[in-house]
């Protein structure tokens, strides 16, 4: 076992008890370990304090990158990680709250709760694993399915245009904006750095294989280390996203402006003040 | 400035491997060789064979999905 990763795994994974449940080749298992050795790097650059970490999963595979981790984890409904994050986030604003979910989660079931989270300015930390559809149940289409993919529920091609995560997070005024893909290993570490440090909402986007559905379905291709190259190929790094035939990757916005928390504390406080409120 | 260390050995993990040969593929000096020792998994077990070409790089470390690999490093001390 890697010394590294191990380090930061909870007992029954760090003693080899239990693995991953990702399939072999699965990109969610190589995010975790990109977001292992950003907290690692950042322990040691910036102090950064681990113990503050509350970590919110959605459900599908990707809700499942955090959970062999030794953080407090809350495993979310479907679809609802955000509204939960929101609430630890409130109750503990100085706590750092990251956010794991899927293309399905984040952007189907849970639409609703990301545009309201951006919209606020929740200081939450969002890392969107995408793999172009559900994966955890079997391949169906999902809203960032390529137009025309095969998938187990669009067996002629899916009808659908593809949702931009990435374009409708800037345009709801998100303040850090990232989409990169598991092969650029350096710029995935570097982008959930700076998502750790960033105050207030923050979405990294993560383009992943899914070797058995994704790989075999929608792009044709099963062998892992293939999908990876085939992401470098239909990528482009650029300063403002699109998610086309040519998917751009790259940091798109990156500035501050008051978060939900600090606004909400300080009507909180300005009320205890004023009335002669009794904390 | 940075130490000159040597790769002695790329330990893979048989309980952890699940032979998604991504290291395989992307060691961009062909370090590895599927061998026919079956893993946990019962799946053939990647094997560091060309260890002396490793330019340790660190992808088969960072790329590898289920943490099973180890680049074990000696001399990392000496100047
Ligand atoms: C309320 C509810 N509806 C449906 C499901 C079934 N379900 C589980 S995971 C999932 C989709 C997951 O897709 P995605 O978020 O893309 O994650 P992936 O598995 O691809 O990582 C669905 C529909 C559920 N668990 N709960
Ligand atoms: S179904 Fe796809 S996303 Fe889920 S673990 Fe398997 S390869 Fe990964
Ligand atoms: S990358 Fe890891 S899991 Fe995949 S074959 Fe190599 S050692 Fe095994
Ligand atoms: S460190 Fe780089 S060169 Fe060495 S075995 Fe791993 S991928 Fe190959
Ligand atoms: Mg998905």
């Amino acid at each position: 076992m890697n010394p590294l990763i191990q380090n930061y795994l909870r007992s029954e994974y760090a003693q080899g008890k239990r693995r991953t449940i990702f399939c072999p080749g699965c990109g969610n298992g190589i995010i975790l370990g990109y977001f292992v050795r950003a907290i690692d790097e950042l322990k040691r650059e910036d102090g950064f304090d681990d113990s503050k970490l509350y970590i919110v999963t959605g459900i599908g595979c990707s809700g499942n990158i955090p959970v062999p981790l030794k953080y407090n984890i809350i495993r979310a409904l479907h679809g609802r990680a955000l509204s939960v994050a929101t609430g630890v986030k409130l109750v503990r604003p100085d706590s750092e709250v990251v956010v794991f979910a899927g293309d399905g989660d984040l952007l189907s079931i849970g639409g609703n709760h990301l545009i309201h989270t951006i919209r606020r300015n929740v200081g939450i930390k969002v890392i969107l694993v995408n793999n172009m559809l559900y994966g955890m149940t079997g391949g169906q289409v999902a809203p960032t399915t390529p137009m025309e993919a095969i998938t187990h529920t669009t067996p002629y091609g899916n009808p659908e245009p593809p949702l931009d995560a990435c374009k409708l997070a800037v345009s709801l005024g998100a303040t850090y904006v990232a989409r990169w893909v598991v092969p650029l290993a350096k710029q995935c570490i570097q982008s959930i750095k700076e998502l750790l440090l960033h105050r207030g909402f923050g979405l990294l986007e993560c383009l992943s294989q899914c070797p058995v559905y994704q790989g075999r379905y929608v792009i044709g291709i099963d062998r892992p280390s293939k999908i990876m190259d085939y992401y470098l190929k239909i990528t482009v790094v650029s300063d403002k996203p699109s998610y086309g035939d040519k998917i751009t990757i790259g940091k798109f916005v990156d500035y501050e402006r008051p978060t939900y928390e600090e606004i909400m504390w300080s009507i909180v406080n300005k009320a205890r003040e004023g009335g002669n409120y009794e904390a | 400035m940075r130490r000159r260390s040597i790769v002695v050995k790329i330990d893979v993990d048989k309980y952890l491997c699940k032979g998604c040969y991504i290291c395989v593929d992307k060691c961009p000096t062909k370090v590895f060789e599927v061998s026919s020792v079956i893993g946990d998994y019962g799946i053939f077990l990647p094997e560091a064979r060309h260890v002396d070409r490793c330019v340790d790089c660190g992808i088969c470390e960072l790329y590898c999905p289920d943490y099973a690999i180890t680049i074990i490093r000696s001399g990392g001390n000496e100047a």
